[in-house]
């Protein structure tokens, strides 16, 4: 799905809308904030995953040295 | 025999259009929730499997990770709740509202022939915020229903409270004003009481719709109060009277053992009333007894100013029938 932060407001639920059309944006919203919290577990994940390598070469090096 | 054949071939079509309406409802509830469901498990175990192929990981880091997931986890609370609140909305209308709703329909179509003749009146609407910050429109309805005692004729008051946006109701007064006996004061002389009983029935909870349709309902009282004073003269005292029900519901589902959420939600509830109109709440009304609380309402009649309630228009009368037909329908 195509949308992100900045769309949060565009799918912002208001009291005109039908039924149908609040329910898809209330799913909307869910998956512009979802895909931002997973953004955030990739970073996270992402940045563990270099550091844990970054320390097992060092102790490589330490090894050969 | 052939009368009951056709009678239910002409029946069979309409129930299951019904069900064709019930079932694309909780379908679309039920897919917009597995497709929920699906897409925070998927977030879940993809993070918690790249989490497996790192090693070494530390405990600090492991809850870095969990509050992370924590995040999912609530976003996907938060969304079930706000989807529900949708439903309350749109199709879970309360089964007391559509009573009350229905009950009030049937009742204007019974005076609709008084209204043509000039015998329902009301005030203009009253545009009020409620503490989510959103507008409703209140209508007021009123006329003197006949109990059979010319001397004891009550006064009905109805309060329609609609979303201007969409005009849905969202919020019912059901009052009576009805002459409670005299009093005596040495400065005021004789007094002629008024008591003002009814209820309140909203259509979601937690909305802040009550105070506010409660807060329209108190100007429209005032106004009443204005007009008995400057028309009849004399002493008028307009005493409110409201009932604690969910008090004695708690209470009730206390005594029976009742724990757990649901008891939680009436506490809540309990909470809020005492907020509107508990001792020092918003409304100002005092206690009288373990469940009734009461508030007098005093006029502020301005010089030069019409409290008269002017005849209903017509246009206005049906405008409120087909909102009411519209939570009655809900129910269906």
């Amino acid at each position: 799905m195509d949308i992100d932060s900045e769309n949060l407001e565009q799918i912002k639920v208001s009291q005109s809308d039908s039924d149908e059309i609040k329910i898809k944006k209330i799913y909307d919203s869910f998956i512009v904030k979802l895909n931002l919290i997973k953004n955030k577990q990739f970073v996270f994940l992402n940045n563990l995953f270099i550091a844990k390598q970054q320390a097992d070469l060092k102790e490589l090096r330490k090894k050969i040295q | 025999m052939d009368e009951v054949l056709n009678k239910n071939e002409q029946r069979a079509p309409e129930s299951k259009a019904e069900n064709i309406v019930e079932l694309d409802w909780e379908k679309l509830r039920g897919t917009t929730e597995l497709k929920i469901d699906q897409e925070v498990t998927s977030a879940i175990t993809g993070g918690e499997h790249v989490l497996d192929t790192i090693p070494n990981v530390t405990e600090d880091e492991k809850k870095e990770f969990v509050e992370i997931k924590n995040e999912i986890v609530n976003l996907q609370k938060e969304t079930r709740n706000e989807l529900e609140k949708s439903f309350d909305t749109s199709k879970k209308t309360p089964e007391n509202f559509s009573k009350s709703a229905s009950l009030l329909l049937s009742a204007l179509e019974g005076k609709e022939e008084s209204a043509e003749k000039g015998y329902v009146f009301s005030y203009d609407p009253i545009m009020e915020k409620t503490s989510q910050g959103k507008e409703i429109k209140v209508d007021c309805l009123s006329w003197i229903g006949d109990d059979g005692f010319a001397t004891d004729n009550k006064r009905r008051l109805v309060l329609v409270a609609t979303n201007p946006i969409d005009g849905k109701v969202v919020g019912l007064r059901l009052s009576d004003i009805r002459p409670d006996g005299l009093s005596h004061d040495e400065k005021r002389g004789y007094i002629n009481k008024e008591a003002i009983t009814g209820e309140i029935l909203t259509r979601l909870r937690g909305e802040g719709i009550a105070p506010a349709l409660d807060n329209a309902f108190l100007k429209t009282v005032t106004k009443i109060a204005n007009y008995y004073k400057k028309e009849f003269g004399g002493e008028h005292q307009f005493t409110w009277v409201v009932e604690n029900a969910n008090l004695k519901r708690l209470n009730q589902k206390k005594e029976e053992g009742l724990s757990g959420p649901e008891l939680e939600e009436l506490e809540t509830e309990q909470k809020r009333w005492q907020a509107v109109y508990g001792e020092n709440g918003k409304l100002g009304f005092n206690k009288i007894d373990e469940y009734r609380y009461e508030k007098v309402v005093q006029p502020d009649a301005k010089d030069g100013e019409s409290y008269e309630m002017q005849k209903v228009d017509m246009n206005k009368y049906h405008a409120i029938q087909s909102s009411l037909e519209e939570c009655v329908n809900n129910e269906k």
